[in-house]
């Protein structure tokens, strides 16, 4: 039984964290997103599966998903606060025991949802050859720092994820809509690779 | 030619370039806020090596891991070096990625398919 010393309240917060619990959350945060956060996090990412001692090619693997999708929210993102230039987000990081996965949350302009989902279901419909093969063709077509980074790291994740994305888009208001992406990376890294 | 010497932080690599020792090298990570504030100074530093380069030149890569943003410039400053082997000068990439991270591996691999130059690869 639950003994509350802080009435209803502290109580909610005693079951949020079982839920954490039950659903192997290793690690969330909720804000506005910047560079230096996104340092921070993958440091405190970076330590947890140290700790987990996974190998050198999960670790990088879920680091630079975690960077290149927390890049994305710092440059594409869009707050639904008129005026604001603030990037606000979510991200969550759990565990199982195949996979770690990853949901990225953020809000975007509405007019952009289109271009996407129809850009990720194209990702999702590839295998690895032609996402390697999609990746050098975009690469080579890029221009020197234009504006087709996000192509490219839309591409990197899906090569890291494997088994393709999970994703939705809900609308927030007239303008904006809640775009979330969940990305699993699996843990047997050199088995995927053969 | 004045070198550059930058030392790394957590989202830049560390970047020697010094002609008149004959060191190349881009090591650690490479995921700055800013790019093209990052690696222009960088890409026109090797412009004017190329123009005036040693005869044999070896270039070091050793990242931890790199973002999509990164992969442009890497593959202009290999593109650039290409034209050294074209103009009578060697030139050779020494790919370095920590031991089993295939992607890195790969990463250096495809840089390889696209541009003339020859790569070889170690691990750290």
């Amino acid at each position: 039984m639950t003994k509350l010393m802080g009435g209803e309240t502290h109580g909610g917060f005693i079951s949020w964290y079982e839920s954490l619990q039950s659903n192997n959350i290793l690690f969330m945060f909720k804000g506005d997103f910047n560079q230096e956060l996104v340092n921070s996090i993958v440091q405190v990412v970076s330590g947890l599966t140290d700790m987990l001692e996974e190998d050198v090619l999960v670790k990088n693997r879920v680091a630079s998903t975690i960077i290149e999708c927390l890049q994305n929210v710092c440059r594409h993102g869009e707050s639904p606060e008129e005026g604001s230039i603030l990037k606000p987000g979510i991200i969550l990081l759990r565990k199982t025991k195949t996979a770690y996965i990853l949901d990225i949350g953020n809000s975007l302009v509405t007019k952009e949802v289109g271009a996407l989902q129809e850009y990720i279901d194209r990702l999702n419909g590839m295998d690895n050859d032609e996402l390697r093969s999609f990746h050098k063709d975009v690469l080579v077509k890029t221009e020197l720092f234009g504006k087709f980074g996000a192509d490219l790291g839309l591409i990197n994740i899906a090569r890291k994820a494997r088994k393709g994305f999970n994703y939705g888009f809900k609308e927030i208001d007239d303008q904006y809509s809640f775009f979330s992406l969940e990305i699993e990376i699996s843990v047997n890294g050199e088995q995927d690779k053969s | 030619m004045e070198a550059i010497i930058l030392k790394g932080t957590y989202d830049t690599p560390d970047v020697i370039l010094n002609a008149e020792q004959g060191v190349f090298e881009i090591s650690g990570r490479s995921y700055p806020e800013d790019t093209a504030e990052f690696y222009i100074p960088i890409l026109e530093w090797i412009n004017k090596y190329v123009d005036n380069p040693n005869s044999d030149t070896k270039f070091t890569f050793k990242l931890d891991y790199f973002n999509s943003s990164s992969y442009k410039p890497f593959l202009d400053i290999l593109v650039k070096l290409g034209k050294l082997n074209a103009n009578g000068n060697s030139v050779t990439i020494k790919w370095y990625y920590k031991d089993g991270d295939w992607d890195i591996k790969e990463a250096g691999e495809e840089f390889s398919e696209i541009v003339d130059v020859p790569f070889t690869y170690a691990t750290f």
